[in-house]
This record gives C-alpha cells, sequence and structure tokens, in this order.
C-alpha cells in the first residue's frame, strides 16, 4: 500500500514552516510523518511533544517530525519503516524545483504520485518574479505545482495574481484550513481541524465565525440573507438545508455563490457555515441582523 | 644548527619579481636562506658547514607548485577505480591513454575487467561520457562481466550504468527501477536522481574505510607527482568531517608524506537548513582547534552559488541555455547573502563557487553590499572556478578587490564538444577568461578540482597560455595568458590566494624550502609543449622526495 506523500514547495519567506506547524498541531487521528531540513523554525506546543531527540521529535497526537539529514532518499525510506505513517509530508527546501524532486522521491519505494503544494506570499510574489536571481525559479516552481496556497494576500490580489501565474488550472487555496483539507483529503468539516485552524487564522489576522443553520430555508432567501455576509467574509463555507428537505454544500466568496446538493450518508454533516475574513467583530451588527432571522448565530467567541 | 644544502640547477626561477633568475639555493632547517649563484652565497656557505647537492644541475628549479582546490575525499573514492576516459590522464602507478569511439570504449573495458576484474566485489570504472564513447548499456556490461558486479561511473558523476550482477548487488527495488522517470532499466542506466537510487545501494563499497585509506595513499602520489608541495582542500567535510579529518590525519601527517595540507570547510553544515549560523561556526572553531604543522585550518570557510559546471547546472544571465532548461542554485541568495555577511563579520575569508554568470553575479553583487556596510581593503574573498563571467564582471571584481582562484580545464575539455551544444560559441569560447584578469591585475591562481581536472599544473598551466581545445583549435584567443603570468599562478599567486605568500610561492630568504623541479623549462620550450614537460621530484622542506618513474 502506498503511502500518500505531499511536499512543500516555494521560496524562502513563502510560509512553508508556518504550515507545518498548523499540521503537525492537529490531532486528526491519522499518522502524519513530516521531514523538515531542520527544527529551527519548527514550533510546537511542549504539551504535545513526547519524545525529542537530535534528529526526531514524537508527538502525542500520532505526528512525528524528523530531520532530512544528507540524503533525502535515506531518510524518506527511514521514517517509511520507522513510524509506518498513514502521510508523509516534506517540507522542501527554498530552491527545490517541484519536478526535479518528484523524480528523487520515484526512488523511494512505498511512496507513489508525491504531490507538490507550492506556497506563495503574495506579498511579495510579485517582486520574487522579477528578481534577476530567482525569478525564473519561482515561476517554476508555481508552474510545476499540484495546488497553491496564496499566503497573506488581500482580496483585491487573488485574481490578478491567479491570471499573471496562469494557474486558473491548479486548486488554489487562500486558507491554511484548505490546505490541510488537501493534503489529510480529509472531511472538510472536521470539528477537530476547525477548532485549531480557528486560533491559528486568529493568529493571521483572519477570525472565523460559527453560524448555525439548523432550519430550512428557501434558496432565494438564503441568497438573499447570505449578501451582508458575503460583503464582509473572505470565504464562506458549509451546509444548510433547504426547503425541499435536501442538503446542500455551501461554498462562498464575495462575489460567488455555489450551492452543491449532498449526499449525506451515514454521518450527515453538521448544518452550520464558517465565515472567514479579516475583523469580523467589526461586523456584529452583521451578524447581529441573522439572528432576527430563523437562523441561529454562534457569536464569536 | 644544522648544516647547510647547496642545491644547483640549470636555472632557477624563483618568481620573485625582484630577483627572478638564481643557479644555486642554499636551504637549511626546512628554510630557504637564499638564491643566487655559488659565488653569490659565500657569506653563506663559507661561514657555516655546507653541502653541495648537484643532482640537480642540469634541471629547472621553481617554488614547489600549489592547487588551491582539490577534493582529497574525493580523490579517495574515485582513484581505486579503473580509469577508462576521453582524455589521457597521467596518474603515477598506470598512464591512462584516451578512448574515444563505443568500439574502442568496451575493448578497453573488457581488456580491465579480465585482468583483475574480479578481485573486488564491485568492478568499477569511471570516465565514461556518451558524447566520446557512445551508448554503452547492460547488456554491453554482461557480455564483458557475466557474473559479476561491473558499475560504469560517469565522468560527471552524475549517472551510472550497472549491469545484472551489479543491480542484483545494489538491492534496488524492483518496482522502483521500473517506475523510476530517471532510471532506464532495460539499458541498466541510472541519471541524476536515479543515480542517488544506485548510490545508495553502492555507497558501503566506495566508502568503505580501507578502500578509502588506499585511495588516499593513491591520490598523495599523484598529487606527487603533479610536482605539488601545498594543496587547499577546498570542500573539507564534503562528505564527513569526522571521517575524513581520520583519514587525512592519519595518512597525511607522516614524515614520508611531502606535502602541507590547508583544510578549508563548507560554511554551513547544511547548505538548506535553518539552522543558526553560529552552529555552523561552533563546528567550525573546534575543527580549527587541531590543527598541526601539514594539517591545518586558517579562519577561512566554503559556500556556493550555483550548480556544477560538468552537468550544465550553473545559473546563467540571459539568454540563458540554448535548450532553455535552468541551472540551479546550491544556495537560496538570501542565506547566501546571511552566510557571507556572517562569516565577514566574523573576519573570515571567503571562498565562493561559481560556475554561471548569474552565480557570478550573486557573489559580487554580496560583496558588493559587504564592502558597504563593512569595508575591507582587503576583503580576501576569492571567487572559485571562475566558469562563465563577463567582463564587466572582471571589471567589478577588480573594483571589490576580489580574488579568483580558475580551472582552466574547462576551456580544454568542455569548451568545444560539449558547450558548443550548450551555451553557443561566444560564451563557451571565453570560459575562465584568465586573458581579461590579467589585464586587471586581479591576482588569480589555477586550480584542478581533482578529480574534475588532472592533479597537474603545468597541465593547468597549458591550458591557460595556449586555450587549445580538445580538437586543437584555439579558444578565444585574447584571453590566453602568457607563460610567465601561469607559473605564477601555480605558485606565488596560489600561495597569495591561500594567505600564505609570506611562507611559500617564491624561492626568497626565510621561506619555506620548497621546490618543484623540473626537466625542462617552461620558459623555453614550445608553449604547446609544457604539459609534457616531466616533473622530476619535489623538495619539500629542504628534503628531496623523487617521483616515481
Amino acid at each position: 500500500m502506498a503511502v500518500p506523500c505531499v511536499f512543500f514547495t516555494g521560496y524562502l519567506g513563502a510560509g512553508k514552516t508556518t504550515l507545518i506547524n498548523i499540521l503537525l498541531s492537529l490531532s486528526t487521528g491519522r499518522r502524519v510523518t513530516v521531514l523538515v531540513n531542520d527544527f529551527g523554525s519548527i514550533n510546537i506546543d511542549a504539551d504535545l511533544i513526547e519524545n525529542q531527540n537530535g534528529e526526531t521529535i514524537s508527538l502525542s497526537n500520532g505526528c512525528a517530525c524528523c530531520t532530512i539529514g544528507d540524503s533525502l532518499l535515506e531518510s524518506a525510506e527511514k521514517v517509511l519503516e520507522e513510524f509506518s505513517p498513514d502521510l508523509l509530508v516534506i517540507e522542501a527546501s527554498g530552491v527545490a524545483e517541484p519536478n526535479r524532486l518528484k523524480n528523487l522521491l520515484a526512488g523511494v519505494k512505498g511512496i507513489e504520485h508525491p504531490r507538490a503544494l507550492s506556497v506563495v506570499n503574495a506579498d511579495d510574489i510579485e517582486k520574487k518574479l522579477n528578481d534577476k536571481f530567482v525569478g525564473k525559479l519561482c515561476r517554476q516552481q508555481v508552474r510545476e505545482a499540484d495546488a497553491l496556497y496564496f499566503n497573506r494576500y488581500t482580496q483585491d490580489q487573488i485574481y490578478p495574481l491567479q491570471e499573471r501565474l496562469s494557474v486558473f488550472h491548479v486548486p488554489t487555496f487562500f486558507e491554511a484550513r484548505e490546505v490541510m483539507e488537501f493534503i489529510l483529503e480529509a472531511d472538510p468539516y472536521d470539528r477537530d481541524l476547525d477548532l485549531v485552524l480557528e486560533k491559528t487564522e486568529i493568529e493571521h489576522g483572519l477570525q472565523s465565525v460559527i453560524i448555525d443553520c439548523s432550519e430550512t430555508i428557501s434558496r432565494l432567501e438564503f441568497e438573499h440573507q447570505l449578501k451582508p455576509l458575503q460583503e464582509i467574509c473572505h470565504r464562506i463555507k458549509g451546509f444548510i438545508r433547504l426547503e425541499e428537505g435536501r442538503v446542500y454544500a455551501v461554498q462562498a466568496t464575495d462575489t460567488s455563490l455555489e450551492l452543491t446538493r449532498t449526499s449525506v450518508g451515514n454521518s450527515p454533516p453538521r448544518l452550520q457555515l464558517v465565515c472567514i475574513g479579516p475583523d469580523l467583530k467589526m461586523h456584529q451588527a452583521v451578524f447581529d441582523a441573522w439572528q432576527k432571522k430563523p437562523i441561529k448565530i454562534k457569536k464569536p467567541a | 644548527m644544522s648544516e647547510i644544502t647547496v642545491f644547483t640547477a640549470r636555472q632557477i626561477h624563483t618568481m620573485s619579481r625582484s630577483a627572478p633568475s638564481a643557479t644555486a639555493v642554499a636551504v637549511r632547517d626546512g628554510l630557504i636562506l637564499e638564491a643566487g649563484t655559488l659565488e653569490s652565497l659565500k657569506p653563506w656557505t663559507d661561514t657555516h658547514e655546507t653541502i653541495i647537492d648537484r643532482r640537480f644541475e642540469d634541471k629547472v628549479l621553481f617554488p614547489g607548485f600549489i592547487d588551491p582546490h582539490l577534493h582529497p575525499s574525493l580523490g579517495s573514492v574515485l582513484l581505486p577505480s579503473t580509469f577508462i576516459t576521453a582524455m589521457e590522464w597521467n596518474l603515477p602507478d598506470r598512464k591512462v591513454p584516451a578512448t574515444k569511439g563505443k568500439d574502442d570504449y568496451l575493448a578497453a573495458l573488457k581488456s580491465a575487467f579480465d585482468d583483475k576484474g574480479t578481485e573486488k566485489a564491485v568492478f568499477v570504472t569511471w570516465g565514461y561520457h556518451q558524447l566520446w564513447h557512445g551508448e554503452v548499456t547492460r547488456e554491453d556490461l554482461n557480455k564483458i562481466a557475466p557474473d559479476h558486479p561491473l558499475v560504469i561511473w560517469h565522468r560527471s558523476f552524475h549517472e551510472l550504468i550497472l549491469n545484472d550482477a551489479a543491480i542484483a548487488f545494489i538491492d534496488a527495488d524492483k518496482e522502483v527501477m521500473e517506475k523510476h522517470p530517471q532510471i532506464d532499466a532495460e539499458a541498466g542506466r541510472f541519471s541524476e536522481t536515479g543515480a542517488m537510487v544506485a548510490m545508495t545501494g553502492l555507497r558501503p563499497f566506495l566508502f568503505d574505510p580501507q578502500r578509502f585509506l588506499e585511495g588516499l595513499l593513491s591520490l598523495l602520489k599523484v598529487v606527487h607527482k603533479g610536482g605539488h608541495t601545498t594543496v587547499a582542500d577546498m570542500a573539507f567535510g564534503i562528505f564527513d568531517f569526522e571521517q575524513e579529518w581520520n583519514a587525512y590525519n592519519a595518512m597525511m601527517n607522516r614524515k614520508e608524506v611531502p606535502l602541507r595540507t590547508l583544510l578549508v570547510p563548507k560554511g554551513l553544515l547544511d547548505l538548506d537548513g535553518d539552522s543558526p549560523m553560529e552552529n555552523s561556526l561552533k563546528v567550525i572553531k573546534d575543527l580549527e582547534a587541531r590543527s598541526n604543522e601539514k594539517l591545518f585550518f586558517d579562519k577561512r570557510v566554503k559556500l556556493f552559488t550555483d550548480g556544477a559546471i560538468f552537468s550544465e547546472l550553473m545559473q546563467m544571465q540571459e539568454p540563458g541555455f540554448i535548450d532553455g532548461h535552468h541551472g540551479e542554485w546550491l544556495m537560496v541568495p538570501e542565506k547566501f547573502e546571511e552566510a557571507v555577511r556572517f562569516y565577514w563579520n566574523e573576519g573570515y575569508r571567503i571562498h565562493v563557487h561559481c560556475t554561471g554568470d548569474l552565480g557570478h553575479e550573486l557573489a559580487i553583487d554580496t560583496l558588493e553590499k559587504m564592502q558597504r556596510e563593512k569595508p575591507r581593503l582587503d576583503p580576501c574573498f576569492t571567487i572559485e572556478h571562475f566558469g562563465i563571467s563577463t567582463e564587466e564582471q572582471v571589471y567589478r571584481l577588480k573594483r571589490m578587490g576580489a580574488y579568483v582562484s580558475a580551472n582552466p580545464y574547462y576551456v580544454h575539455e568542455l569548451g568545444e564538444r560539449y558547450w558548443a551544444k550548450s551555451i553557443g560559441y561566444e560564451r563557451a569560447s571565453q570560459m575562465v577568461r584568465m586573458g581579461s584578469l590579467a589585464r586587471e591585475n586581479i591576482p588569480f591562481a589555477l586550480h584542478s578540482d581533482f578529480t574534475m581536472a588532472p592533479a597537474e599544473p603545468l597541465k593547468n598551466a597549458w591550458v591557460a597560455v595556449n586555450r587549445l581545445s580538445e580538437s586543437g583549435t584555439v579558444l578565444a584567443p585574447e584571453e590566453r595568458i602568457s607563460v610567465y603570468q601561469a607559473m605564477r599562478a601555480i605558485t606565488i599567486d596560489a600561495a597569495r590566494i591561500l594567505g600564505m605568500e609570506n611562507s611559500i610561492g617564491s624561492i626568497r630568504s626565510g621561506k619555506k624550502a620548497d621546490f618543484t623541479i623540473l626537466d625542462e623549462d617552461p620558459f623555453e620550450v614550445p608553449p604547446e609543449n609544457i604539459k609534457d614537460i616531466r616533473v622530476h621530484a619535489t623538495v619539500f622542506e629542504g628534503e628531496v622526495f623523487e617521483v616515481e618513474e
């Protein structure tokens, strides 16, 4: 059984290590082993650490973090054997080229089709693309990615950036939450995932508000009611039940709304909306306005 | 007080500008008293007991040759293998002829294997390159060695070709071999990242400590045969600090070894990592404390900008490579700058690997920043290799006070066939532009980067003076240098680049009595024949060591 593998590429300062820190702090029930160049910027809650020696940190949530040492090939094989992880994540160096790294990983028995997640610092990517030393490399890291994560973006940058990088065909994420979902191939509404990410997003200047939506609503009514929320949030995701009784997955940004019918299966999803945006506390009035309608809102913490 | 020994010679080139020529040199206790004629030495020889040693009286004497950039550990791993190469290599225990074409290659391989192929667990041969030797496959190798592991190690070090027995030996996973994009299981060819897979299986054999020591012994003979008395390991710790130190200390510290070695460690324990620079510095300082007379450190570090030239991984400015591929950064530019600044502020001397002109640009831009932040009149900042650069960069190097340690051999082996396809005639022919360095009076040395080029200073001098390509055309004649400049670059200027100009590099009072004795005079023979001059012996700190036949 091949172990799924994801590696983070992206130039220095893009935010790869931040993602690693988030990933290591999650309790997902899966054994995730992470390979990093060194422990310098790894920042793990001391409570989580079970065991630590020079090359390995073992965590109580089943995760482990190891240094790569001299040979990525050999250390990958070693951790696969030692930890039998459900998922292998690798922090590539700032100058790594995704395709070349995939070639390298092809030499590791037990890994198949590693996926490249390219981390882009939206704040300085423009400058980097024009840098005489690393412009070509940065463009290559984006072009060869299987998925992109834009970090430190402002709302108006998203579309122009995607256009500039010609990456409309590649799944693009704007929040760490989505990256985690991609990596873990996880249930997007995993409650544990939410709690930790909430904390992290707040650290990054974003807040999330969770609105319970247990009452049924008509589609038109929902679209109308969502508009004020869309104006203040970057993204809104969740599940609602529309008038005909079916459950729909909600994916909305400030300019778009997508409703997709969802089969309920054995564990029906929680009917709620997760709203993510900057300074949501400022918009208390908007959330209060919701409360008058038959949709109950959980107040921001 | 010991007695004085006076060596006489047909001609002594002191490489001192103040007194360039002599016919006798007086030596005592490993130091030079002075050079001159038997007559002019009388104040010394009349006062003290003297032996006149005339054995070199029809030979030509130079200061001991210096190679400021080679890799004893690489040599130790490589030399135990059989050399079958496109160019000629003059090793002490064997003379390797130039082999071209697939038929000749396979014939040479068969002959070597039949001779002693089964002596070791794996028969390893180095030097193959498809541009000169055609496409050799697993099947070809199976015919020569049906039962015994046989490995071809590509000239560039980036590819391995294995026969069936070798594939079994490395115990690589079958599935991995089938699916790997850079392993051609049918042909037995393991390239780039694929080569790493094969290397994992071969490493215990290649790096076996006993084999390493044998290789190191062989390397010391190679270095002596080239006429060296001082060398620098310009990437100490390339495999492993402790293994290398232990081997060097055991082998090189002996009295029978007529060589002193300066060790320049890699400046970063880990080129990719985030660990604080202080950690690397601490390791280096601990190493420095171990210095002894023949094996020593000197507050120097080695850093890297771009990738290897033999694998076309240098970083190029526009218009780049003909096929559009990208080179590689060995260090992220920000990390490179951080490392330079750190060691600059610690007062270290910095050596920087640069192969492409964009790699040079990074090094020069960074040097310029350092000179603005914390000026140093003598920055002790050396560009290593000096592959492809621009004339404008040479002017900047001059203004910033940098030195250059050049690898001229690229011009000879890569200049024509390889690079005419890679970057076009203009930039390929002007590779290693030593003529520009000389015009700007930038101090520069020549090195071999053994095993990338033969460890023969006279060969390197020959390339620098003639710039002859493989087929005999002169590449960029304006970039040739004079014989005098070339000989300086393997003696006094090389000493200067290593900060040892006060004790070696020229023949004058007070310096170490290190000499290289040649059968003929590079200043007298036709320039094309400089590489053929035989090194007869070296003198190391006053003691004679003849080169074995």
